[in-house]
């Protein structure tokens, strides 16, 4: 499975603080760490609330700090064209771009700049509003994916976002995105998720996280969005993709246990 | 009073139909409306705020306690005179347009329920005109703003600016901010008159800028008596 490490968004106060002083060595020891402990891609979200340009200069200034320091791609993390578009010129390779959706005006300019500069791109199937129910979901990821080949990207490029919401706000919820994960992989796209909404408003969190991260993969995730430092949740990656047989000969399962990232 | 404290278990304990059930046994014995409302209703709500915010109560269960409430508050209002009304205050809340972000909005308004205050949710993606037409309507102490994005934050001031060409801004309807992108500095900004971090914290702001205003207004009372 894929993991994008959540870690460095500007709505965590350190991070944001971080920003705006310009503390390049503390994004980057994040980074490092996310990176040491699994991360395929590192997110970025410099959304400070400065305003656009603001925000397009923090995003360059981010991307390249981040970049001397480690080496994996960037999830430039915005829904800001002008930042994207400053994070895509700063980035060294094949950046990810978290995140387009269908909402009215904004699919086409979003595809334009993606097909300018290339990379993996996270599509939200969301239009005016978050459709509730997994058909709905899959329909607005059809019109995504078409507007996407049709701008000259491959379905291979695109990781389509089942859309967590919390459990305690709907009891139905977990369910619809796990239906939406199983009905995008008939399909044949990539899936990805958001993890930690889902145990928004509720205690134990971390259990919550862990349980529908290996329902997830049971349903045929390819990718999720989440803190790679919380060794629980790495644990979990390990066994669920173990048992789904997605880690032939239990390999990674075993090199992780020697290393000791099994046990808490 | 007789069944306040009934009543106050059974919205604690999220019990929809027994609060129902309870207010119109009230009712049928003869006891004053607004005493039910005050006495049992509100108290009930407020227990379910003090320990939402302690952590001993979750989301779940907060809500379950707001139709708890939202039910027997029901099966009272026929009874209910204008003076009996005593909530602490009416909010009108949304999120502003192109944003459809829905939860932290959400939880804010559960929060001025539990603590005893008219809320009018205008759900997502506002526009600046609907939010100040329902101000127009409703009246109401406070104007709640949410947003999530940094791309839809910008969208606060239009509404702060419709607010004020329309005479609406100021004594007695109060804007406050809140979501994630959203801070202190950028409400002073834009001439918000409040941000909350979270919902927790917008009620208890909320109550100091009512209370002071009451102060304030039973200052003026004796001086002008």
């Amino acid at each position: 499975m894929l993991i994008i490490g959540e870690l460095i968004n500007a709505t965590r106060k350190k991070v944001r603080e971080a920003i705006v002083e310009r503390d390049a060595a503390f994004l980057q020891d994040l980074a490092v760490r996310q990176a040491e402990n699994g991360a395929d891609y590192i997110d970025v979200n410099v959304a400070t609330g400065r305003g656009g340009e603001q925000e397009a200069a923090d995003m360059e200034w981010a991307v390249t700090a981040i970049q001397e320091a480690v080496d994996k791609p960037i999830a430039i993390d915005t829904a800001d064209l002008k930042v994207l578009t400053a994070g895509l010129q700063a980035h060294k390779g094949r950046a990810m771009i978290n995140s387009v959706s269908a909402e009215a005006g904004r699919l086409e300019p979003f595809l334009e700049v993606i097909r300018a500069y290339g990379g993996i791109v996270v599509a939200l199937p969301i239009r005016e509003s978050i459709p509730p129910t997994a058909a709905e979901r899959v329909a607005v990821c059809r019109t995504i994916l078409d507007g996407a080949l049709a701008a000259g990207l491959n379905a291979d490029d695109l990781y389509f976002d089942a859309l967590v919401l919390p459990l305690s706000v709907d009891t139905a919820n977990p369910g619809q995105t796990l239906q939406t994960i199983r009905e995008l992989k008939e399909t044949g796209v990539r899936t990805v998720i958001g993890l930690s909404n889902i145990s928004f408003g509720l205690p134990e969190r971390d259990l919550l996280n862990r349980c529908f991260l290996a329902m997830a993969l049971c349903a045929g995730l390819d990718a999720a969005i989440l803190n790679p430092l919380d060794r629980g949740i790495m644990a979990t990656v390990f066994a669920a993709e173990a048992l789904v047989g997605s880690d032939p000969m239990c390999a990674r399962y075993l090199k992780a246990y020697r290393k000791g990232r099994l046990s808490g | 009073m007789k069944y306040s404290w009934q009543i106050s278990s059974a919205i604690q304990a999220g019990e929809v139909d027994r609060s129902r059930e309870l207010v119109t046994r009230s009712l049928r014995e003869g006891l004053a409306p607004g005493e039910i409302l005050d006495k049992a209703l509100m108290p009930g709500m407020e227990a379910v705020g003090e320990k939402f915010g302690g952590g001993e109560m979750f989301l779940p269960e907060v809500m379950l306690s707001a139709s708890a409430f939202q039910a027997g508050l029901e099966a009272l209002r026929p009874w209910l005179k204008a003076d009996d009304a005593s909530f602490r205050g009416k909010i009108v809340l949304g999120t502003v347009a192109g944003d459809i972000h829905d939860l932290g909005k959400n939880l804010v308004a559960a929060m001025f329920t539990a603590n005893g205050f008219e809320v009018i949710d205008l759900g997502v993606n506002v526009p600046a005109e609907r939010f100040v037409a329902a101000v127009e309507e409703h009246r109401p102490d406070l104007l709640g703003l949410s947003a999530l994005l940094t791309t839809t934050m910008s969208r606060m001031p239009e509404v702060i600016r419709l607010l004020q060409k329309r005479g609406l801004h100021g004594d007695p309807c109060r804007v406050i901010i809140g979501g994630a992108p959203v801070n202190e500095e950028f409400a002073a900004s834009i001439g918000a008159d409040l941000y909350a971090e979270n919902a927790i914290e917008a009620v208890r702001m909320v109550r100091r800028l009512l209370l002071r205003r009451k102060r304030g207004e039973a200052v003026a009372k004796v001086g002008a008596g």
